[in-house]
């Protein structure tokens, strides 16, 4: 059984000590990270031998066994718990327990591998041909430290995946809302059946909280021979982290996933009803906590179009968000309430919904936004305390669209983003192209049809940088210099 | 006048600190000032005026008030759009027609009194908003702009006679003109900052009544910025205690009375006979009609007791009479008034609970869905407009959680203060003109 608040350890035993500020939760001691990592060498030498359809298979069977709990009911109590820590509403966190097995399939990473990995997954365990005489062989950058994100389970899952399956001894820090959910897909490691693969992937993988103020993560970001930092998150911790890894004498990698989020584009003339349905399963899924998701809008078009649209996707927030409904916190409502308040006495149109289990908020806004000055008003009710929300500019052509998307970072009530990650496309057949081609170089990083904004393809780089680069670094070998003529 | 000029009319109109006597606006001149306002002319505010200046509404049954009441809610949201296209396109956005507006609307209109800071107002101004009134302001203890709030000449009048009316109804008796004395637990240069030091100031000052500040700002240079330490003007204390004027209206914080309250409880012997021969208290004789009047109630600020043990406490060194000279526990009267309300609710502690003004719309929201509630005893946000208040549409909810029950009076039913919402529940105004006088008298 995995301890709630203990790390996870599979065969090794290490010293842990209590975590500043929260003596009920266990954390890895500063010496055990540092037995730890060296074990490193040894570790990911043997992972890294072994070839990856086997390190995959290992993988896979976590997910059937996953689908196996998820169908017998035995993830309900986890379900409710999650729920409680993360916010999110039951309904949503059974659809995202739906999502591991996908998220762990064999069959769907390795084309992520075989698409990101130059030479194919198989250059992971071997030297393959490139070109003639050149070889590469990915091998693991690590050992790796993952403070991962924390307000799910999926978006802990994936890198912490492709970094174990590249080789890597990974070290995963995960929130302690999602810290139970994560723990308990990762101790599904420990029932697959003994092999070398499985023995190789439990010796890479430890799982355990460390406290912001840890001495243990201190020591690990400051110190030791880690090889890569992936960090998930927003400020403060961001620059604090970075601080604390340009000080690490061994310079491992650091790579930051976010602060991002989505921007949904509709245009007038496409089927309003479809845009409708499909921006409102893109707002009520994760109540727009991931950088994919919307939580801003364009609608190019005239303003009475988009006050009909807005009534639709008001309905179909009624419909869609009623389906996953959210305990009522009169809190965050009174907030709310004051805030849509504000909107409307400074110019906006604010459509809402009287269901405080379903609290969407729709503003429209003539050419400019009518958000700005809420950051000053309501501080508290920042992008990341926002769920449900979303505010429609009404411009005129696809120009204006890009430059509200360009600017969006400056925005006071978006502060605290990177920029736009997500486009989510709603527009006509002939828009379409054009359209695509002004977003290339607006600073975006995925652009989908409206309604697929969550949805992350199997082959998908995260962020504009593939997964499998981050955690591994390329071994050249070149057999002969004959293939070399006269290209120098 | 444009829109963009109103603003800066309005700061400039604030009026300079007391002391320099020229300023000084009596109740009787502020009574002149509104009676000749432009205003009048137009027909809702003359409606307005005479309803209010007119026969006593109190007299009036409680379904007629809410008749009225209603017709007035229409007249005040068409004369909002006759005065600024600012409303025009707003209840356009609301889909609110002003003949036809309910108490849903009126509901959808508040806006909590946190949009009042700084500048807040400005937006809500109509275009032809009068100079020559005063602003009134929060603390802004919470590192924030304060709430400010403008009263146009025509509103200042229009508070002074619609508090007086409310105030003397709810004491039960007439406050005849240059009888008794009164003594404020605050310092004369918040006549002009607080609402409610306000409102004590000018009903008084109408009614020809002595008032007495018990009060010192501790420094006077910082006058501009009244959230200083008060410290007690023992002469005005002495004085009121010596006095043999009758009724005796002492208006305090909670925290004044009951600060007084324990000075005497932990006063030696020798000390409390010294006390007595010099000032004749305690206890403190109020004399027939003598009352107690806090304002805003405690918000526990200062680590106060209860609001009923804070009565019981006190009435064993206060004592007054009744109008057959028999004397009784002495009766107190609690002011909910704050700088974004024209007028108060008041109650009479163990008599009556707060009401407003037969004119106000008071009304609670369900803090899950911000509709108004029917439902008797279940506690919701208090809401108020006041349709008489003509510079802005003054609906707006103060963060205060409230109860109502039916009542048998002239509005209807009765208002039962809970609690003020926390910072946590995104409350950041904290202080009402009671709890600032509170925490002014407590600062150490």
């Amino acid at each position: 059984m995995c301890p709630a608040l203990a790390p996870l350890l599979f065969d090794r035993a290490l010293d842990t000590v209590p975590s500043v500020g929260n003596p009920e939760v266990l954390e890895l001691s500063p010496s055990a990270l540092r037995e730890l990592l060296s074990s490193a060498g040894a570790v990911q030498a043997e992972l890294s031998s072994i070839p990856i359809d086997e390190r995959l298979q290992v993988i896979e069977h976590i997910a059937r066994k996953w689908k196996q709990k998820l169908d017998n009911g035995d993830l309900e109590e986890l379900k409710r718990d999650m729920s409680a820590s993360t916010g999110y509403s039951p309904a949503l966190m059974e659809t995202e327990l739906s999502f591991v097995p996908a998220v762990l399939g064999a069959a769907n990473i390795r084309r992520n591998l075989d698409a990101s990995v130059q030479g194919g997954a198989d250059a992971l365990y071997k030297f393959v041909e490139v070109d003639e005489t050149e070889m590469f062989r990915h091998v693991p950058v690590g050992p790796v430290l993952i403070i991962s994100s924390g307000n799910s389970i999926v978006p802990t899952l994936i890198p912490t995946v492709v970094s174990l399956v590249t080789g890597n001894l990974t070290i995963l820090k995960p929130s302690i809302a999602n810290y139970r959910g994560v723990c308990e897909v990762f101790k599904l490691l420990a029932e697959v059946p003994d092999s070398r693969a499985a023995r190789a992937v439990r010796s890479a993988l430890v799982v355990s909280y460390f406290g912001h103020d840890s001495p243990s993560l201190k020591l690990a970001l400051e110190e030791l021979p880690l090889g890569m930092v992936n960090f998930w998150g927003a400020e403060p911790a961001r620059t604090i982290v970075a601080n604390m890894v340009g000080k690490n004498r061994h310079h491992p990698r650091f790579f930051v996933n976010g602060p991002f989020t989505g921007m949904a584009i509709i245009e007038e003339g496409v089927e309003p009803l479809q845009a409708a349905d499909d921006l409102a399963l893109d707002v009520v899924l994760y109540d727009q906590q991931l950088c994919s998701s919307p939580t801003t809008g364009v609608f190019i078009g005239s303003y009475d179009r988009a006050k009909e649209f807005l009534r639709a996707a008001g309905e179909r927030l009624d419909e869609a968000g009623n389906e996953f409904p959210l305990p009522p916190d009169q809190d965050r409502l009174f907030v709310l309430q004051g805030a849509r308040r504000y909107i409307q006495t400074d110019g906006g149109m604010v459509l809402s919904s009287k269901n405080p289990e379903n609290p969407w908020t729709l503003v429209l806004s003539k050419g400019r936004s009518s958000l700005a000055g809420l950051a000053a008003q309501f501080p508290a009710f920042n992008l990341f305390a926002r769920k449900r929300f979303l505010e429609i500019v009404v411009v005129p052509d696809a120009e204006s669209a890009v430059q509200l998307l360009r600017s969006l970072p400056d925005h006071p009530a978006f502060k605290g983003i990177d920029g736009v990650q997500s486009v989510g496309l709603a527009v006509t057949e002939g828009s379409r192209d054009p359209m695509v081609n002004m977003l290339i170089g607006a600073g975006v990083h995925r652009i989908l049809p409206l309604g697929d904004m969550f949805m992350r393809g199997a082959v998908e780089p995260y962020d504009g940088v593939t997964m499998s680069s981050l955690f591994t670094r390329i071994v050249y070998w070149r057999k002969a210099n004959v293939a070399l003529e006269g290209q120098l | 006048m444009d829109r963009t000029s109103t603003p800066n009319s309005y700061i400039a109109s604030e009026r300079s600190l007391p002391g320099q006597e020229s300023d000084h606006t009596s109740a009787k001149e502020l009574m002149e000032n509104g009676s000749r306002s432009k205003l009048l002319e137009d027909p809702f505010v003359k409606k307005v005026w005479d309803l209010i200046m007119g026969e006593s509404l109190f007299k009036k049954s409680s379904a007629e008030l809410a008749s009225l009441r209603e017709s007035l809610r229409r007249e005040s949201l068409q004369f909002f759009t006759r005065h600024s296209p600012y409303y025009v396109d707003l209840f356009e956005r609301l889909d609110i027609d002003p003949a036809k507006a309910t108490m849903h609307d009126i509901a959808k209109l508040a806006i909590p009194s946190d949009m009042l800071r700084g500048e807040g107002q400005k937006r809500f101004l109509i275009q032809d908003v009068e100079e020559g009134g005063e602003t009134f302001s929060s603390s802004g203890t919470t590192g924030k702009d304060p709430v400010r709030v403008y009263r146009s000449p025509v509103d200042l009048a229009i508070m002074l006679k619609a508090n007086t009316d409310l105030f003397e109804h709810v004491y039960g008796d007439v406050l005849k003109e240059g009888e008794g004395v009164a003594l404020f637990m605050a310092a004369p240069e918040l006549r002009y900052k607080l609402s409610f030091v306000a409102f004590v100031d000018l009903t008084l000052d109408k009614k020809g009544i002595e008032l007495l500040y018990g009060m010192d700002l501790e420094d006077k240079s910082q006058a501009g910025t009244p959230w200083q330490k008060l410290t007690t003007n023992k002469e005005n204390l002495l004085k009121f205690l010596k006095s043999k004027k009758e009724p005796k209206l002492f208006f305090t914080a909670p925290a004044g009375v009951h600060i007084l309250g324990q000075k005497f409880e932990t006063m030696g012997v020798g000390k409390k006979i010294a006390y007595k021969l010099a000032s004749g208290a305690p206890p403190i004789k109020l004399g027939k009609g003598g009352i107690i009047v806090t304002g805003g109630g405690s918000k526990g600020f200062a680590d106060l007791p209860e609001y009923p043990q804070l009565v019981s406490n006190a009435q064993k060194h206060f004592v007054s009479k009744d109008a057959d000279g028999k004397q009784i526990d002495t009766p107190f009267m609690d002011v909910l008034g704050m700088t974004e309300t024209l007028t108060a609710l008041i109650d009479r502690y163990g008599v009556t609970d707060k009401v407003p003004h037969p004119l106000a719309e008071a009304f609670l929201l369900d803090p899950l869905t911000f509709e108004p509630i029917e439902e008797e005893g279940k506690e919701g946000i208090l809401g108020i407009f006041n349709p008489f208040t003509t510079s802005w549409l003054e609906v707006f909810y103060p963060g205060d959680i409230m109860t109502y029950h039916s009542s048998k009076g002239f509005y209807g039913k009765e208002f039962v203060y809970k609690r003020r919402l926390s910072v946590k529940e995104g409350w950041d105004l904290q202080r009402a003109c009671g709890g600032t006088l509170e925490e002014m008298m407590t600062k150490q």
